[in-house]
C-alpha cells in the first residue's frame, strides 16, 4: 500500500506543484470540470470500486441499499446534482464504525455505524459529512498537498498505520480508498464536511437536532469499548469536540426550523435496518465485543419482541463472556428462546455447553439429548454426542 | 516536483524489500524436530525450508510461504488473540475452542468471503481436538485453503495448520501435511 500511494504521488507529481484551492464541483458549472490529476484519481477510484464490489465484503440488502441511496439524493446539493455528479452508496459489512467517500461519488457505510443510529436524520447527517468530502474535492486537495508539503511523513503514516480488528476495508483498498478511509482528510477538510452537510441535511428537512445524537452514540461506542477512536475519527476533530460544534450548529440554525415540519423518520429507518442490526450483531459476538452485541441484539428485540433468536444470541453474549455475575442471564434467555419456539435447537445445545462447563452434568445430558432430537443433523453432532458421553459418565 | 517525489524515495527501498522478498529468511531442514519452546515433536518432510518468523511459531514451507506451508505453534489460554476478544479457558471443550478459532479468524479484515467447511473432532498428538477447514480470498483475490487442527492441553491451546493456495498448490501438499500431522507429538504429559 505504501509504494502505492508513493508511486501515486509521483504520478500525480509529474505536473509540477498545484493549487489546493478548488471550486466545489457545481459551483459556477453547469458540466463536470475535473483536472487532470483529478480525473486520474476518478480512474483509480472506480478500479478500487470494481475490486470491493469483487470482494465478498459488501452487504447484500437491495432494499436497504435503495433507500441509503434515496437519503444521499436528498442530501445532495443541488448544484452538483445538476452539474452531473453521481452518488452511489453501498453498505459494507463489517462491525467497524466507519464510513467514506471517494473522490468520484462512491460512498461506503459500515454496518457497525449504521447499526449506532436511531433515525433516517442521523444517517443523513452522515452522508452529508461524505458527500462534501466529494464535492469539495478533498480526496484531490489532500493529494496535492502531500504533493506540495509533506509527501515523506504522510507516506510513513501510510505505511505505519494499524489495521488490526477494525480493519475497515483498509487492507483491501487501493491508495484512493487508503486515503479516503483510513487515513482521512485534515482537521479542516472534516470541520468543512460537518458543517456543508448539516447545512445539507437541514435544507433537506431533516431535523437538525439529530445530528449531534449520532455522534455522541459513537462517543459511547468509543467509551465503552475502551479503545482508542476508531478510524472515522482518527484524524478527525476528537468526538467531544465534534459534538460540541454540531450542538453550536444547531442553535445557529434553531430560529431557521421553528415553526417547520422537520423530518426524523425513525420508523422507516428502523424498518429499512431491523436485519442489519441483527447482522452487525452477530459480527460484533464473532469478534467478542459482547456489549455491543447485546446492544444490538436488545434494539433488534425492542423492533421484534416475538423473536427466538436474539434471545438464543442474547444468551450467548453472556454464556460467552463467561462472567460468573452473569451466568444466570445466559440461562434466562435460552429458556426465553425456547418458550418463544420450543421447536428452536440452539439454545438447548448452549444451554447443554453452559450446564458442561460449570460441571451440572444431569442437566447437560438432559439438553443435549434434546438438542439432538431436534436437530439429528446437526454439524456439530459428532462434537455433542462426544460431550454427552462424557457426561453420561 | 521531482523533488518532492524524491522525498518519499527513500521508504521505497525499505517497503519493496518487504513486501516482495517477504522478511523470513529459510533454512532447509527435514526430519524430526524437537520444539521444546512450543513442547512438541514433529518430522519434517524433505525439500522443506524452515521460515524463521516472529511471533512463537515454527513454519516450513516448500515453494515460499505465500504458496503454502505448515504451522506448528501453541498459545497461553488467557492470551488475547488478535482479531476477536473472545478468549480461550481452561475449560472450554474442543467443540468451544474450535468455534473460538474461527471466530478469530472470521473477524480477520484480511480474510474475504470466508467460508468453514469442514468443523470436527478429530485428535492430533493422541489429544481430543479438532480439524477446522475453511477458504478464503486475500485482498488480491488469491483463493486460499487452511486445515486447522488443534486442542487445548491445560493452559495451551496448540495449533498445527497447513495453508496453501487453494488451486493446485492445496492439494498437492496435503498428503505431506498428513504426514507432518501423523509425526506430531506433545513433549509433556497430558494435563
Amino acid at each position: 500500500m505504501a509504494p502505492a500511494i508513493a508511486l501515486l504521488i509521483v504520478m500525480l507529481g509529474a505536473a509540477a506543484c498545484q493549487s489546493v484551492a478548488l471550486a466545489p464541483l457545481g459551483q459556477g458549472q453547469t458540466s463536470l470540470a475535473l483536472e487532470d490529476d483529478e480525473r486520474r484519481l476518478w480512474n483509480r477510484a472506480r478500479e478500487e470500486e470494481d475490486r470491493i464490489k469483487r470482494s465478498g465484503l459488501l452487504y447484500n440488502d437491495p432494499a436497504l441499499t435503495e433507500y441509503v441511496n434515496e437519503v444521499a439524493q436528498r442530501v445532495m446539493p443541488k448544484a452538483a446534482r445538476e452539474a452531473g455528479l453521481t452518488v452511489q452508496v453501498q453498505v459494507a459489512k463489517n462491525q467497524a464504525l466507519n464510513a467514506f467517500a471517494m473522490p468520484n461519488g462512491a460512498l461506503y457505510l459500515h454496518t457497525g455505524i449504521l447499526a449506532q443510529m436511531d433515525n433516517e436524520a442521523q444517517l443523513a447527517t452522515l452522508l452529508g459529512h461524505e458527500i462534501t468530502h466529494v464535492t469539495h474535492r478533498h480526496l484531490v486537495k489532500e493529494f496535492r498537498d502531500i504533493q506540495n508539503k509533506t509527501a515523506a511523513f504522510s507516506v510513513f503514516q501510510a505505511m505505519t498505520l494499524p489495521f488490526g480488528v477494525y480493519g475497515t476495508l483498509g487492507q483491501l483498498l487501493g491508495v484512493v480508498g487508503t486515503m479516503a478511509a483510513v487515513t482521512g482528510y485534515s482537521r479542516d477538510m472534516e470541520r468543512e464536511a460537518d458543517q456543508e452537510g448539516f447545512v445539507a441535511m437541514v435544507a433537506a428537512g431533516y431535523d437538525p437536532t439529530e445530528a449531534p445524537r449520532l455522534f455522541l452514540h459513537l462517543k459511547q461506542w468509543v467509551e465503552e469499548e475502551k479503545e482508542p477512536q476508531p478510524f472515522f475519527f482518527n484524524t478527525h476533530p476528537r468526538l467531544t469536540e465534534r459534538v460540541e460544534s454540531y450542538e453550536a450548529l444547531v442553535a445557529r440554525e434553531a430560529p431557521n426550523t421553528k415553526g417547520r415540519e422537520l423530518r426524523v423518520g425513525e420508523d422507516e429507518f428502523r424498518a429499512h435496518t431491523r436485519l442489519l442490526v441483527l447482522d452487525n450483531a452477530l459480527l460484533d459476538l464473532q469478534a467478542g465485543r459482547f456489549l455491543q452485541a447485546q446492544k444490538g441484539l436488545l434494539k433488534f428485540q425492542s423492533m421484534n419482541p416475538e423473536d427466538a433468536q436474539s434471545c438464543y444470541l442474547l444468551a450467548e453474549t453472556y454464556r460467552r463472556r463467561n462472567e460468573p455475575k452473569e451466568r444466570g442471564e445466559a440461562v434466562r434467555w435460552y429458556q426465553w428462546a425456547v418458550a418463544m419456539d420450543e421447536s428452536y435447537a440452539d439454545p438447548y445445545r448452549g444451554l447443554g455447553l453452559y450446564y458442561y462447563q460449570t460441571g451440572q452434568r444431569a442437566e447437560a445430558a438432559r439438553v443435549f439429548e434434546r438438542y439432538l432430537e431436534l436437530a439429528p443433523a446437526a454439524p456439530d453432532r459428532v462434537y455433542v454426542e462426544r460431550m454427552l458421553e462424557e457426561v453420561r459418565k | 516536483m521531482k523533488r518532492q517525489a524524491y522525498r518519499a524515495a527513500p521508504w521505497l527501498p525499505l517497503a519493496l524489500v518487504l513486501i516482495l522478498g517477504g522478511c523470513a529468511p529459510y533454512t532447509a531442514v527435514s526430519g524430526k524436530q524437537m520444539l521444546t519452546e512450543y513442547d512438541v515433536e514433529v518430522t519434517t518432510p524433505s525439500g522443506w525450508y524452515r521460515a524463521d518468523l516472529v511471533g512463537g511459531v515454527f513454519a516450513i514451507t516448500r515453494d515460499g510461504l505465500t504458496l503454502q506451508f505448515i504451522l506448528v505453534g501453541r498459545v497461553p489460554v488467557d492470551e488475547a488473540l488478535k482479531f476477536t476478544k473472545r478468549k480461550f479457558d481452561d475449560k472450554l471443550p474442543p467443540a468451544e475452542v474450535a468455534e473460538v478459532e474461527l471466530d478469530n479468524q472470521r473477524s480477520n479484515p484480511a480474510m474475504l468471503n470466508f467460508v468453514v467447511e469442514e468443523n470436527v473432532p478429530a485428535t492430533l498428538g493422541g489429544r481430543s481436538g479438532f480439524r477446522l477447514v475453511y477458504t478464503w480470498n486475500t485482498d488480491d483475490g488469491l483463493r486460499r485453503k487452511r486445515v486447522h487442527y488443534g486442542f487445548r492441553d491445560g493452559k495451551y491451546v496448540y495449533r498445527l495448520i497447513y495453508q496453501a493456495a487453494a488451486r493446485y498448490y492445496f492439494e498437492r501438499d496435503l498428503t505431506t501435511f498428513e504426514t507432518v500431522r501423523e509425526s506430531f507429538r506433545v513433549l509433556s504429559k497430558p494435563s
